[in-house]
């Protein structure tokens, strides 16, 4: 069953039109990653979805029943929706046993009790429940939060950009840990970032946002490897963009040379379009040739942990390519694209 | 939350409503005097009769007060220390006529509105008190306080307290606006440091050797004299009295006002009739030393040592005609900065 | 935000069943009508003695002002605005060195010397100011012992400074009100971060340069507010400067009504205040907006004080006791001496009841103000429109009008509301009431409020504006309704603020004179009144007594006070 699904939304902001006609759908235990620069509109979109703002029109549903429209919206206590916030938002004249039994109502004290001992065991976080906020680290705080959240078994779990406050070499254990309670409680996630690490780690899927619009939504794997357009290309990862001319189903010139297409590229032959080519696509050799006719060469190398970020100049242009060989600067190089689902697109830059 | 804020705001109302209390034989009165002043007529008014007198004493706003309660007003008599507040209640159509002949009796006309509106009770005389480091001036008037003789040698209160605005009004009336503009000019030319303090902190300041002159109400001085802390400053200065070749002393009077809708209207007369009376006279004579309006009552032993004298006899509600006039003409001579 | 134009939109839309059912809970979306009806309402209550002032002001006033403005207005001005400046200017000496050293420093006695420094905020103006006359005045015992010393016979022989004067005043005024500024800015220096100061030291400033180009810039805002609380004080306070003598807007205002007779006129001159106060006010409201900034990014790192030694330590030292001592146990000592000296004449079996008095008016003046100020506050908070926030500025209007004034316009509405009673109970032909309103110490009590809510909305606003708006989400989406989320989030949130604003607006009303002269009820004296009707006879010593309770009143909540804003800080 559909979670979360919002079509046509749009709201307003002070006469200022921050989302417009958006349609996005979550299912029964997905988690889905809103991906967007600040400013995008993620975090109206939350409040929208929470209830606590009302849509100029479209609608939003939670299984299958109409929360939000331009009629009316439901208020926040009443969709059974748990949130997760970038300051925590955890109360702090409470302790953690009572922030987690906050929203516990309808419970015995016993059962309260009961509930919240569970909500600490799943959190690893057995033994805190007398401690204030302020004195525990800010994953822990985070992981109350969660708690907090869950407690009441909500049929969809927002999360707001939760982990940028966390010390990055926690992040990864944290994002993992929170991904497999979510996952173990069976619960719909919608989580907003603008980092698409943190998406990729967490999230099924990712809705790539911008100026109050998705623009496209799909697997991290799919996103990342077939842009709709060039904008989101970008922002899913640098890559270089060359010029290129279509000629034939399987072949493109550039200034590279003719690179291969691994998929039939829908386009007529002759016509002039731009190559996405992600870093690691390519490969680097030292270049054989005693007099190459156009030499690329070695502008500059780092190490960034893994693979060498590596500057190539090509005649006017600057390449980036990801390889694992140092090479000494100024090294003629021979640069080649590795065959594969080639990404192109056209004048306004949409996909071809 | 709502319900509980508006419990609590209804309470306090409550709490305050439930302070007034309703008691059967009273009158209400509103003073600008000061209780030490009036108290202890009061207590006497009660132990005579019975009547029991409540008072809101202020120095400010009460007419305002009396304005805007209207017929709900829980006053009775209103009691001012100078004829420009008398004339400003009767002036507001805040006075109601008493026809008693008890207190026409007692009360010479001059000293009384025809109509019955306001009566005065009492008068008090602007002197000039000079030091006893000199001799006791011969014939001094008002007109000295402009002599350049005396710069820097004169102190007094704010020019807008209003005693001195009374004593204005009253040069006003007697020699014109132009001539009073000319004196005040003078006047504050002389004075030793700013208008400030009280008619006694001047008496004082003479003392001190601030100043020669000071400027005060009769009744002060006496005040001063049943004081042990203050004896010595009265000590250190001669009373005069102004202007007895010309014009006479100023007089003011402090009064009472019947109000238009004194819901113990009996009583208000019966104390209006106390206060005009002998024995209230004689307590205004003895113990505030002041001069009583009631010809039959002697001045204390005291006022009387300090003689006999002529008194201004411009009518008194003339001051409160001028009284405008007057406090105009002081702030164009800036007398107070 | 938009909020949901509550269930009408339903009612013409065809819905089904279970949607009318939805209709009813979408129109507590926003909050109930009842809250939205009586924040409004409230404001318009506590704004009608301001607003009854507008419309004395309106009528016209012939040739008064034409008058004033030709002899002495500019006078009253220019003294107007040399005394707000002074108070300020000597307030920012006094109050910074003292807020940074207890800030940041460790010195002995510091535990006491913290809350001792705010004890000057006890002391009302006018008996300080009589006091230190008479001190410094020609027979005090000061100039008499410079003449036994001296040799010198008469005032005529040497120049001492006039108390009595507009130096006198920016002196007494400035150390009575300082504690404004010293708590503000003590507060503010504590929450800066030890980084931020050890970045300036390594970048070459000497301690005292840190202080001047780090910690006062970054304190700015709570100095300003501390200023326009001073400056407004200052601009309401009539009895110290005119036991001076010195002739400011408010001498102007009262000249203008008592002596000229027009109200009009002296509503013109309050209009003309009200102004300056509410540039003032806004003033203070924008730096606030930029303290909200500064507050999220103070980082946890809890700082050390440092221990001062040497010229240091008894630099420090002498400051601080300095202006204990002045504003403090200086005038509280002469207070004692007074007592013992003429305790058969200030004691009076009277005194119990005006303590009462004084305590019952300024407990329901500070209940009154400070639910005011919560209410008003959440609904600014929870009604997210353009003007949401009028209400409570509507209420701090009432700060800005010298206290007599107020109460003349506080009796226009209560008077009207007793006519209006009385006529309805006449109506049914009940014997009339008379007047509940305008004749108990409801007047007193509601007159406070309008003067002093601007304290208490001050207060609990800034303490809401702490409260991060997500923390409002999570207590919705975890299942509180609105009024729920104030029970449970809000309130035991801003308790320390709720607690602020009520100590200070019952300090205020202890202290508060001219209101409570005008408007009391037969028979009712509290400790100001008595106290001030011996000071302005120039006896304060008769009354000593009950000053020195008013003082003892007003200590142990500003005790509290001071308590409750260093918890706040932890």
């Amino acid at each position: 069953m559909t979670a979360l699904n919002i079509s046509g939304l749009s709201c307003q902001y002070d006469q200022t039109t921050v989302l417009s006609n958006l349609d996005l759908q979550v299912e029964d235990g997905e988690i889905v990653c809103l991906l967007g620069r600040s400013g995008c509109g993620k975090t109206t979109l939350l409040k929208a979805i929470s209830g606590l703002l009302q849509p100029s029109a479209g609608s939003i549903s939670l299984h299958g029943r109409e929360v939000s429209s331009a009629r009316g919206t439901l208020p926040p206590e009443q969709r059974s929706i748990g949130m997760i916030f970038q300051d925590y938002a955890l109360f702090p004249h409470l302790t953690v046993f009572h922030n987690i039994a906050f929203g516990l109502k309808d419970l015995s004290r016993k059962d309260t009790r009961k509930r919240v001992e569970e909500m600490l065991e799943l959190v690893n976080l057995s033994g805190l429940e007398k401690r204030y906020p302020h004195e525990l680290s800010g994953g822990q705080q985070q992981r109350v939060a969660i708690a907090r959240a869950l407690a009441n078994n909500p049929s969809l779990l927002l999360l707001d950009e939760p982990f940028s406050n966390i010390d990055s070499q926690v992040r990864q254990r944290l994002v993992r840990e929170i991904r497999d309670i979510l996952k173990q409680q069976k619960v719909a996630g919608l989580f907003v970032t603008h980092s698409r690490d943190e998406g990729f780690a967490f999230a099924d899927s990712v809705a790539v946002m911008h100026e109050g619009k998705i623009l496209q939504r799909g697997r991290s794997f799919d996103v990342y490897n077939r842009p709709a357009n060039r904008f989101v290309a970008e922002f899913m990862g640098s890559g270089n963009l060359l010029p290129c001319e279509i000629i034939n189903s399987r072949t493109v010139s550039t200034p590279l040379g003719l690179v291969e297409s691994s998929k039939e590229i829908a386009a007529k032959p002759g016509q002039v379009a731009e190559l996405f080519i992600r870093p690691q696509m390519f490969s680097i050799e030292k270049c054989q040739c005693e007099n190459p006719a156009d030499p690329a060469q070695i502008k500059s190398q780092q190490f960034m942990g893994t693979n060498l970020r590596t500057e190539v100049k090509l005649k006017e242009s600057i390449l980036v390519v990801e390889n694992s060989i140092p090479f000494p600067e100024s090294t003629a190089v021979e640069l080649s694209v590795q065959p594969h689902d080639l990404v192109l697109f056209d004048q306004k830059g949409h996909s071809l | 939350m709502l319900k509980k804020a508006l419990i609590a705001l209804s309470a306090t109302g409550l709490m305050a409503a439930s302070a007034i209390s309703q008691a059967a034989e009273v009158v209400n009165v509103y003073s600008y005097r000061q209780p030490f002043l009036v108290e202890p007529l009061f207590k006497e008014f009660t132990k005579d009769t019975g009547i029991e007198v409540k008072v809101v004493f202020a120095k400010k706003g009460l007419s305002e007060r009396l304005e805007r309660e209207g017929k709900l007003s829980p006053a009775d008599l209103v009691l001012t220390t100078d004829i420009s507040r008398l004339m400003n209640l009767v002036n507001k159509d805040l006075s109601q006529p008493v026809k008693s002949k008890t207190i026409n009796e007692d009360i010479p006309s001059q000293f009384r509105d025809p109509d019955g509106e306001w009566f005065a009770l009492t008068k008090r005389v602007r002197n000039i008190y000079t030091t006893k480091r000199s001799d006791k001036p011969e014939g001094i008037t008002y007109d000295d306080l402009a002599d350049p003789k005396y710069k820097g040698k004169i102190c007094t209160r704010s020019g807008k307290n209003a005693y001195n605005v009374g004593l204005v009004a009253s040069y006003v009336a007697n020699n014109g606006e132009e001539a009073t503009r000319e004196w005040l000019k003078g006047f504050k030319d002389n004075l030793a440091r700013r208008p400030q303090g009280n008619d006694r902190a001047q008496v004082k300041a003479v003392k001190e050797g601030v100043c020669d002159l000071a400027i005060g109400n009769s009744y002060y001085f006496g005040a001063m004299m049943a004081n042990e802390e203050q004896r010595p400053w009265a000590e250190s200065v001669y009373i005069n009295f102004p202007d007895q070749k010309g014009n006479g002393s100023h007089v003011n009077v402090s009064g009472m006002v019947l109000t238009k809708y004194a819901p113990n209207k009996d009583n208000a007369v019966k104390l209006m009739e106390f206060l005009a009376g002998d024995k209230a006279q004689a307590t205004y004579a003895e113990v505030n030393m002041e001069y009583p309006v009631n010809p039959d009552v002697p001045v204390s032993d005291m006022v009387a040592s300090w003689g006999e004298f002529k008194s201004d006899d411009l009518p008194v509600y003339k001051l409160a005609e001028n009284y405008a006039t007057a406090q105009k003409l002081l702030d164009e001579v800036r007398f107070d900065l | 935000m938009k909020h949901v134009p509550t269930a009408q939109a339903n009612v013409h839309t065809p819905l089904s069943q279970t949607e009318s059912g939805k209709a009813r809970s979408i129109s507590r979306q926003g909050l109930s009508i009842y809250w939205r009806a009586g924040s409004w309402l409230l404001a318009l209550l506590l704004f009608t003695p301001v607003l009854a002032l507008i419309y004395e002001a309106s009528a016209p006033t012939g040739e008064i002002f034409a008058h004033l403005r030709n002899t002495v207005l500019g006078t009253y001005i220019l003294n107007t605005v040399l005394l707000i400046s002074g108070v300020g200017i000597l307030g920012l000496i006094l109050a910074l060195p003292a807020a940074w050293i207890m800030a940041n420093s460790e010195i002995p006695g510091k535990r006491y010397l913290q809350w001792l420094l705010v004890l000057p905020l006890a002391m009302p103006s006018y008996v300080v100011a009589y006091i230190y006359t008479d001190l410094l005045e020609y027979a005090g015992p000061v100039q008499r012992l410079l003449r036994d010393v001296t040799g010198w016979e008469s005032a005529a022989d040497y120049y001492f400074p006039d108390i009595r004067s507009l130096g006198g005043a920016i002196i007494i005024l400035a150390l009575v009100l300082y504690p404004y500024l010293y708590l503000l800015a003590r507060t503010a220096f504590m929450e800066h971060s030890q980084s931020q100061i050890l970045a300036s030291r390594l970048l070459g400033c000497s301690p005292i340069s840190s202080f001047l180009r780090v910690s006062i810039p970054m304190a700015r805002p709570a100095i300003i507010t501390g200023l326009a609380l001073m400056g407004i004080e200052t601009l309401g306070d009539f009895a110290t400067v005119d036991y001076f003598a010195v002739p400011t807007l408010t001498t102007a205002v009262y000249d203008t009504w008592l002596g000229y007779g027009s109200l009009n006129a002296a509503a013109k001159l309050s209009a003309i205040m009200l102004v300056v106060v509410m540039l003032l006010i806004s003033m203070e409201k924008y730096s606030r907006r930029r303290q909200q900034l500064y507050q999220k990014n103070t980082g946890q790192d809890h700082k050390k004080a440092s221990s001062l030694k040497g010229w240091k330590k008894a630099l420090a030292l002498f400051w601080c006791w300095m202006l204990v001592s002045l504003g403090f146990l200086l005038p509280a000592m002469v207070l004692l001496d007074y007592v013992f000296r003429y305790f058969s004449d200030s004691w009076n079996i009277e005194l119990l009841t005006y303590s009462l008095n004084s305590l019952k008016v300024s407990l329901g003046a500070a209940t009154f103000a400070t639910l005011v100020a919560l209410f008003l506050g959440l609904y600014q908070r929870l009604q997210k429109s353009r003007f949401s926030s009028i209400p409570s500025r509507l209420v701090s209007t009432g700060y800005a009008l010298p206290g007599n004034v107020l109460a003349i316009g506080v009796l226009t509405p209560l008077t009207l509301s007793d006519h209006g009673l009385n006529g309805i109970i006449m109506a049914f032909e009940y014997p009339p009431v008379g007047l509940v309103f305008s004749g108990s110490i409801f007047a007193i009590i509601f007159a406070y409020a309008v003067r002093f809510s601007a304290v208490a909305v001050g207060s609990v606003e800034s303490s809401l504006g702490r409260v991060s708006p997500s923390l409002d989400m999570a207590s919705r989406t975890l299942g509180c309704t609105p009024s729920e989320m104030v029970r449970r989030v809000h309130i035991p949130m801003v308790r320390k603020g709720l607690l602020t604003g009520f100590l200070l607006v019952f300090i205020e009303s202890m202290k508060e004179l001219p209101a409570a002269l005008l408007l009391r009820p037969f028979g009712f004296e509290s400790l100001a009144t008595w106290v001030f009707q011996f000071v302005s006879d120039e006896k304060l010593e008769q009354a000593a007594l009950a000053a020195l309770i008013l003082v003892l009143a007003g200590l142990v909540p500003l005790i509290l006070l001071n308590r409750s804003l260093e918890a706040e800080q932890k």
